[in-house]
């Protein structure tokens, strides 16, 4: 069970308060390209990252504030590496990998 | 017109009583009925005037008592730009009505008085029996007076408030959940013995 901490009301709730939003940051080609190819417009429905490690995502704190935010999760660890609003652009997973080597070295 | 005001609680036809079922209850549950219940929704671009307003807590997850113009209430967030506004008076309606006045065009005011139970928790286990239900850490190392959460206990959504450091807790619960909320509480309280009764505010 995870337990997430909210960065919009700053709650540490349980998985269970929350709702898994799927992979963050995917934009619907065709609302900033109206030539957009099919070929893209299929990438955007069915194309997912699917990493071993890092995953940006999103999550709504359902049974709490009600808000949605990103989350960098670790598929095989399940840690959760960062929280941060709705609104904020991907963040760096090279850096944060980075920042846990070295978190875990010392 | 009478019968509109009288007060009831969405509990009135269960089995809560206000008798002590055991010699040295541990948990002491309290139906606190007769308050009213406001929320309030800041207008895009109001939310700093309508805080100084009303007085209202920044900081998520800390409650605020208000006391003075234009009345007497305990502020709980709800939510980013949300607020639940309780008052021990105006179950009439006239809470709701000046709350409404005084803000004018800064938010917007719904009347929630009939759609919650607010059941108080206290006791010397009153932490143990919300931790069977509640998944959120209520160790005083996190929480301590003043602390306010939307969460779940026992899968029901409950606005959750510490009212002092005893602990002793007030539970917003929807009417609609009460009467199965009073049921957990009451099996998961056997344990620790219970001691129930009615407050008419």
């Amino acid at each position: 069970m995870l337990i997430i901490c909210c960065p919009v009301c700053g709650v540490a709730g349980d998985e269970e308060e929350f709702h898994y939003g799927g992979e963050g940051h995917i934009r619907r080609p065709a609302s900033h390209d109206a030539s957009i190819s099919d070929e893209a417009q299929r990438d955007y429905l069915y194309i997912r990252e699917n990493p071993r490690g890092l995953l940006r995502e999103r999550w709504l704190h359902q049974r709490g504030c009600g808000k949605w935010f990103h989350a960098v999760r670790d598929t095989v660890t399940q840690e959760i590496l960062l929280v941060y609003p709705i609104t904020d652009p991907p963040a760096d997973l090279e850096k944060l990998e980075a920042e846990r080597a070295k978190r875990e070295a010392t | 017109m009478a019968e509109q005001l009288k007060i009831i609680s969405p509990l009135m036809r269960s089995n809560f009583s206000g008798t002590a079922r055991s010699d040295a209850p541990g948990v002491h549950i309290t139906d606190r009925r007769g308050l009213a219940l406001v929320q309030i929704f800041a207008r895009p671009g109001k939310e700093e005037s309508l805080v100084r307003r009303l007085d209202l807590p920044m900081q998520p997850g800390r409650s605020r008592a208000h006391s003075g113009s234009p009345a007497d209430y305990l502020a709980l967030p709800l939510a980013p730009k949300q607020w639940m506004l309780v008052s021990e008076g105006g179950k009439d309606g006239s809470f709701s009505q000046t709350i409404r006045e005084y803000i004018g065009e800064f938010g917007y005011v719904s009347e929630q008085s009939h759609s919650r139970a607010v059941l108080r928790i206290g006791g010397t286990h009153a932490r143990e029996l919300l931790s069977k239900g509640c998944r959120l850490d209520l160790h005083p190392r996190v929480m301590s007076a003043g602390a306010c959460a939307s969460t779940t206990i026992a899968h029901v959504g409950v606005l959750l408030h510490q009212v002092d450091d005893a602990p002793v807790y007030d539970l917003l619960v929807y009417s609609g959940f009460a009467q199965y909320f009073w049921e957990w509480l009451e099996e998961s309280a056997a344990e620790f013995g219970l001691a129930s009764e009615v407050e008419i505010i």
